[in-house]
């Protein structure tokens, strides 16, 4: 590949300049001769991408990191200007200040790229006493505090108050290599490496387009890991994955060596593609030149599927790690509770300064510990701000605790066999179905959908009743005998949300669904009219045997607008709402049941409103092969059917 | 293009998230040290905060630099993490180890303390329980100064880095 790309015209190559000093003119043409400025490890490290047009262009956006006026589209230039300036004389400076808060950053290029200099050091064989003399205060403190033993990706995962979260957030942990702060329950100190964009503004219409068109800026920050753990474990209630990397101490220096390289520029966030996850693996790339990380990745970039991506290679992942939530530590303390503790809690947590329970001073513990943990997940916001009834409570409750003077037995806290988001489906589907109708014809059906998870599919590293869909589209031919198109049916979205929260006592959370998109009005008449559609149902639902059993109902509305809808007042709206409900069933961790029902009543406008049922079982064979039985009934028209889906 | 696409696919479920309710209310953290408040969600208002919080990766301090490792909170917190920013930044889990006696955050500011018995801080710690948070009110750095002290007066603990 490197003898193609080099005889190609357009192909970046280094150029030596006259004036060059000889030795750098002798390593911009060994350079040259093996190939390197267009070789996977330089290109990873200076993020150069092929451009539709046969040419490079990094995704750095900062000026500072590239040395050649012309380095974010020219591999080449870049590698010859790096040479250049590593042996360009030392700058005679005076020495810093002395300002332990920010050490001033050496300008001189063996200070600013470590990690291109230990390559190319390495490919080029460079003779350390032959490059000048720099100090680089800032790069030494810099590997001192951070100098790490070890490094993982944490998967944040999913916040079930906000949908669009649902696709987690993923960064970097470096584990210290300080044996006093290392070991078993002390990552908390650990540092954080975080890809995160900088708004600049305060206008959520902005903000959001903004967002998504890459128009913040976005950097690499370290904070230490206990800012991550209470952002998203206590004050997101998110669950942490944590997978520790092998990599060997050489790996972790260039690491290190390219996260420093990193912190001086900065890349445009989009919200969907070059993101917090793209980067981080774009990152661990540069010190890993050898395993294709971020090949691939197309329009959007889930951060699940960098997890698979990493699990994909085979010893990369030494270790996976369980951070339970605030939540998920809440429910496994109410499950050891008995129902007089649970009475004790949930009045400790409304009215902490109540009369003792009458229990024994254990179980009076477990009670307290619980009610805390309520408190905090009720009142996260306000805790947060060290304000208001939620702290006043906290104070009075966990004075009331600490003067018992006894300590808590430790909590298991261990993950569910079911989570992981390296053992769920794929994110994206594609499939195919055929069946029959109860008229004697044929339907066949195709399956799109870019991301991500619906209630059906197996739950197994998903929140186990939220679905998440952007734009799932079916395609469906219904033919008795011959196939026409008025009998073609489209139904997509361009969002399909549906949380389900099955009442509990710790939490009287709203069950919901939204639906907007469009589809084909198959029950007003044929050929079926095309119409925009904005559906929102509301209501309850109730769990049993760990959820595995879930029944939901509610009420559903909708509002249908497109020419040839039969609306209101004669009009082109169609409003309706009526009664929504189903069951959820998890037979076993492959195999869901879901049966779900709607009767949407249009008073007082024309055509048929018929009840709608779906029924569907589905067997995940496979990691990327699922089985699915399908029912639909339509007033009176009703088939059945059979999809072969494809996760990937 | 793609971006394009990008921007449609999202733009639906920005509208349900601006459904969401607000926290509207926010605190002024002038004197909050480096609390979580503070440094998460410094001069952010209600409905962007809720963005912020849910769309990932947008963080509004822009104060964390991966090099100089600064932040806006005074002190070199993040080269040199240190026992008090460490009792500021996990001030709400901690209050919970102490009342409890023991848990993680104890162990782990045991040992950045350089304390030598993690159980006996968080007995120490629980038995001053009414000391360290007189009153829900008291602030983060409030709550830093009377740790510090507490474990610096015991000599037994030998906490020799309370920083």
């Amino acid at each position: 590949m490197i003898a193609t790309l080099g005889a190609c015209a357009s192909a970046p190559r280094p150029v030596a300049l006259p004036a060059d000093p000889p030795q750098v003119q002798a390593l911009v043409a060994a350079a040259h001769q093996r190939g390197l400025a267009h070789s996977r490890q330089w290109l990873t490290l200076g993020h150069w991408r092929p451009t539709t047009f046969g040419g490079y262009e990094s995704e750095a956006d900062g000026a500072a990191f590239f040395l050649a006026p012309t380095g974010k589209t020219d591999p080449g230039a870049e590698l010859a200007a790096t040479l250049r300036a590593f042996f360009a004389p030392a700058p005679a400076l005076p020495p810093p200040p002395p300002d332990a808060v920010r050490p001033p950053p050496s300008p001189h290029a063996l200070c600013r790229f470590p990690a291109r200099l230990a390559w190319l050091s390495t490919e080029l064989a460079i003779d350390p006493a032959r490059l000048p003399a720099v100090r680089c205060p800032g790069l030494e403190r810099f590997a001192a505090d951070l100098s790490p033993r070890g490094v993982s990706l944490v998967f944040s995962s999913y916040y079930l108050g906000a949908p669009a979260s649902a696709f987690g957030h993923t960064f970097l942990r470096l584990h210290r290599d300080d044996a006093r702060l290392a070991g078993e329950r002390r990552e908390l100190l650990d540092f954080g490496i975080d890809f995160s964009a900088d708004v600049d503004t305060t206008n959520a219409a902005l903000y959001a387009f903004k967002g998504l068109t890459g128009q913040f800026p976005g950097t690499f920050k370290r904070v230490p890991y206990y800012y991550k753990v209470r952002e998203y474990n206590d004050h997101e209630s998110r669950d942490l994955w944590d997978y520790e990397l092998a990599l060997s101490p050489a790996q972790l220096r260039q690491l290190l060596a390219h996260l420093w390289e990193l912190g001086q520029t900065h890349f445009d966030y989009y919200y969907l593609d070059e993101n917090c996850s793209y980067h981080i693996l774009a990152a661990l790339e540069a010190a890993l030149p050898h395993l294709p990380l971020t090949d691939g990745f197309g329009v959007h970039v889930i951060p699940a599927d960098t997890v698979k991506r990493l699990m994909e290679h085979p010893g990369l992942v030494r270790a996976v790690r369980y951070r339970a939530s605030l939540r998920t530590q809440l429910v496994r303390r109410v499950a050891q509770l008995t129902d007089a503790q649970l009475d004790a809690a949930h009045a400790l947590a409304d009215d902490p300064r109540a009369a003792s329970p009458a229990l024994p001073q254990a179980e009076l513990v477990a009670a307290m510990d619980a009610a805390a943990d309520l408190i905090d997940l009720r009142h996260a916001d306000e805790l947060l701000r060290g304000e208001g009834v939620g702290a006043d409570k906290k104070h009075a409750l966990l004075a009331r605790r600490a003067a018992l003077g006894v300590t808590s037995p430790e909590l298991d806290l261990s993950a569910t066999e079911l989570s992981g988001p390296h053992l769920a489906h794929g994110s994206a589907r594609f499939g195919f179905g055929m069946g029959l109708t109860r008229a004697g014809g044929v339907v066949q059906t195709l399956d799109w959908r870019p991301a991500m998870h619906d209630l059906a599919d197996a739950p197994r590293g998903y929140p186990e009743l939220a679905s998440l869909e952007f734009f799932p589209t079916r395609l469906r031919l219904t033919h008795d005998p011959a196939p026409s198109w008025d009998d073609l049916a489209l139904a997509s979205s361009v969002v399909r949300v549906t949380t389900l929260a099955p009442l509990r006592r710790i939490e009287h959370k709203v069950s919901w669904r939204l639906d907007a998109g469009v589809t084909t009005l198959e029950d007003l008449g044929r050929p079926g009219a095309l119409a925009g559609q904005l559906r929102l149902a509301a209501g309850a639902a109730l769990g049993w045997l760990d959820d595995r059993v879930v029944v939901f109902a509610g009420a559903d509305t909708r509002v249908l607008g497109g020419p040839s809808v039969p609306g209101a007042w004669d009009g082109p709206v169609r409003l309706s709402a009526g009664p929504w409900g189903g069951l959820r069933l998890r037979l076993s961790d492959p195999l869901v049941a879901l049966v779900t029902a709607d009767w949407l009543l249009s008073p007082w406008q024309a055509g048929p409103d018929p009840v709608a049922v779906d029924a569907t079982l589905r067997w995940l064979v496979t990691e990327h092969l699922g089985l699915s039985l399908e029912a639909r009934l339509r007033g009176e028209a009703a088939d059945a059917q059979l999809l072969a889906l494809f996760y990937y | 293009m793609r971006k394009i696409a990008a921007t449609a696919a999202l733009a639906l479920a920005l509208v349900t998230l601006t459904a969401a309710p607000a926290s509207a209310q926010r605190g002024s953290y002038g004197d909050a040290g480096c609390g979580l408040g503070s440094m998460i969600f410094g001069s952010t208002p209600g409905i962007v905060q809720v963005l912020a919080a849910t769309t990932n990766g947008f963080l509004f301090s822009q104060t964390f630099g991966i090099t100089f490792g600064t932040s806006n909170c005074g002190s070199n917190v993040v080269s040199q993490v240190g026992a008090r920013n460490f009792i500021q930044t996990n001030r709400q889990a901690l209050a919970k180890d102490i009342a409890k006696g023991d848990g993680e955050t104890l162990a782990n500011l045991s040992s950045l303390a350089g304390c030598s018995d993690p159980a006996a801080v968080g007995q120490r710690l629980q038995a001053n329980y009414a000391t360290i948070f007189p009153t829900a009110q008291t602030s983060d750095v409030e709550v830093s100064d009377r740790i510090v002290d507490l474990l610096g007066q015991d000599a037994t603990l030998a906490c020799d880095n309370l920083i």
